[in-house]
């Protein structure tokens, strides 16, 4: 199991592209859709296209496959906005989200200390390309519905929102060409990859007490000494305090016979925790 | 941690509480924050999926108008008061400090700070409630500062300040305003009240410096509570919870001995004694989520949905120490909870 894994979300491949270049990603061929790794790093990229149909098997199918304790969405693509609040090419990080179609707005944890300005989001159902005069937020067409689908998943301070502003609600989807989106991304992959960076230390402040090795430790002697269910949940939780007064010390090697009885066993079991409290 | 952004780097204000004298004072003392409008405080604080120690590492403010009730019945868990008019109130939910053994990590899913900005309200729920006692011959009690520090924040908002100018001259009534801070001086210039009880809650200095790290430690506290006690305010002094490390004994009899050669004892209300303590269901929420603390990984017994030291144990730990406290303090200035 990895320790941590962090995965942009992105709808249109001209998002994607320079990620996978500056990550060095490869494409995982197990999925059916753009799904893009870098095991070294703990970082994927996974595609999801325009709008919210694909979003939530995407996000459910790539979630399901990781082997990791600990990850982290973020959601990093193009966003319009009004003229006189929002310049092209300025990038926002995104403190709340509304659904056009949803009574309740949605607020990621802002806890990154990121120099990105901030800005709220208004997640539309169709390309607004009459001004958008309506909306005093940045727009876009993805974002409610993956706060949605990741905050089934995972812990609201491991979803963060990047936006690029890339118009400003005024051109149709024929202005929209590959190369000058991929262009507003790679302006802004240091400023991305600092947030990014940082984004991956909120994720290391929640991780279990107990590390693989101590949980093989645990299973191993469920299994030697017959534990019942009880008596494993009372070892999980004298191993938890042991290792939190010693952070690197190791389980004590126990050297006993599996049990014969039921009294045996309690006994043998009586003894485990008794070494783990010494 | 410089990776986090700094306390209250945002204010999320309810639109129903735009207006009050609290919500400006906070939108002016924190003026570089990003402040953001919302519906309702529940919409922020209510969200599933929050992780309360991560949002404890940089506390956001909620500002929001509180519904009834405005006053609730005051828990089994609290020592006996010798009046059934005991009551606590919820002027803020939540505190900047973050003990370990605090039962709020249990209780909300948010570690963000909201306060309610409608005092007047909260206030008239109690003039309610002293005009209506239970039992008229005894007095009523309220707890203000039960789910947060109120006086810890004095410095931010000035609720203690206004909590003890509302209470003061109110006949029967008392205010209790429990607090582990070292900001006394922040009311100093107030006059003394007979209808307002500070109390210290304190703990020997190596318990401060494991369970409560992010509170002043024990020298500040006492310092804050002989000055009110020169000042002649009313001082309880809670005891509590009393955690029974390896070497408690030694560690609380070392204490006590040395805290009342400090402080006159005849000059205290009263303390309060009771071991650590917390209701089931919100100890198993904690410690579901692996709090990195030895606390919620040890032993304890269930005693009607209650987390609690085994009786044995905790009795004897609550009369040796009582018999400590005996020799600076009459009997009956000693509230323990023995269950």
């Amino acid at each position: 199991m990895t320790d941590q894994m962090q995965c942009i979300i992105t709808a249109l491949k001209a998002e994607s592209d320079p990620f996978i270049h500056h990550l060095e990603l490869r494409r995982d061929p197990t999925f059916n859709f753009p799904c893009f790794r870098n095991d070294d790093l703990g970082i994927a990229l996974v595609g999801v296209g325009v709008g919210k149909k694909n979003i939530r098997s995407r996000i459910n199918d790539f979630f399901r496959s990781v082997d990791s304790n600990s990850i982290q969405f973020i959601n990093v693509g193009i966003a319009g906005g009004r003229k006189n609040s929002a310049r092209l090419g300025e990038l926002f990080l995104i403190n709340k989200i509304i659904d056009e179609l949803k009574s309740k707005p949605y607020y990621p944890d802002v806890l990154t200390n990121s120099p990105i300005k901030e800005n709220s989001l208004t997640t539309v159902k169709k390309q607004i390309v009459d001004g958008g005069e309506q909306y005093d937020t940045l727009v876009d067409m993805e974002a409610s519905e993956i706060f949605d689908v990741c905050s089934t998943f995972i812990s609201v301070h491991n979803i963060a929102f990047l936006k690029i502003v890339s118009d400003h609600m005024d051109i149709g989807d024929n202005n929209f060409d590959h190369e000058s989106i991929r262009s507003l991304i790679i302006k802004r992959m240091d400023q991305i990859m600092d947030f990014i960076e940082k984004f991956k230390l909120i994720g290391q402040l929640s991780g279990p007490i107990l590390s693989d090795i101590d949980m093989d430790w645990i299973e191993l002697n469920r299994e030697k000494y017959l534990l019942t269910e009880t008596q494993v949940n009372q070892l999980l939780n004298s191993a938890k305090r042991f290792r939190l007064k010693n952070s690197s010390a190791l389980f004590p090697q126990l050297d006993i016979k599996g049990p014969t009885s039921k009294t045996d066993r309690k006994k043998i079991f009586q003894d485990i925790r008794a070494q783990l409290k010494a | 941690m410089h990776n986090l952004k700094p306390k209250f780097s945002h204010i999320y204000v309810e639109k129903d509480a735009i207006g009050y004298p609290l919500t400006d004072i906070a939108l002016s003392k924190f003026h570089r924050s990003t402040v953001l409008e919302i519906d309702h405080y529940k919409d922020i604080f209510n969200r599933p999926g929050q992780n309360f120690q991560i949002q404890k590492s940089s506390m956001k403010l909620i500002l929001a108008k509180k519904k009834e009730p405005y006053i609730y019945p005051a828990s089994e868990m609290v020592q006996d008061y010798d009046t059934p008019n005991v009551y606590y109130n919820t002027p803020i939910l939540n505190c900047l400090y973050n003990c370990d053994y605090c039962y709020l990590q249990g209780m909300y899913d948010s570690g963000n700070l909201v306060v309610f900005v409608n005092e007047d309200d909260m206030m008239d729920a109690i003039d309610n409630k002293v005009s209506n006692p239970i039992d008229p011959s005894k007095p009523t009690i309220i707890s203000i500062s039960y789910n947060t520090d109120l006086l810890a924040m004095e410095n931010l908002f000035p609720l203690a300040r206004r909590w003890i100018n509302y209470i003061n001259g109110k006949g029967n009534a008392a205010i209790e305003i429990r607090t582990k801070s070292s900001l006394f001086h922040a009311i100093k210039d107030i006059k003394p009240s007979d209808n307002v009880i500070l109390s210290w809650t304190l703990s020997p200095e190596t318990i401060c410096a494991k369970y409560e790290s992010t509170a002043p430690p024990l020298n500040k506290r006492v310092e804050a509570l002989k000055n009110a006690l020169d000042s002649g305010w009313q001082v309880r002094i809670c005891f509590d919870p009393i955690i029974l490390i390896d070497d408690w004994f030694e560690t609380y009899s070392e204490f006590l001995n040395k805290l009342f050669q400090e402080v006159d004892g005849s000059g205290i209300r009263d303390v309060t004694l009771g071991v650590f303590r917390m209701n089931k269901d919100y100890f198993n929420k904690i410690r579901k989520r692996d709090p990195r603390s030895d606390i919620f990984f040890s032993d304890y017994s269930i005693e009607n949905n209650i987390i609690v030291v085994d009786n044995e144990k905790r009795i004897t730990a609550i009369d040796k120490l009582e018999n400590i406290l005996l020799k600076f303090l009459s009997k009956d200035k000693i509230l323990t909870w023995k269950y």
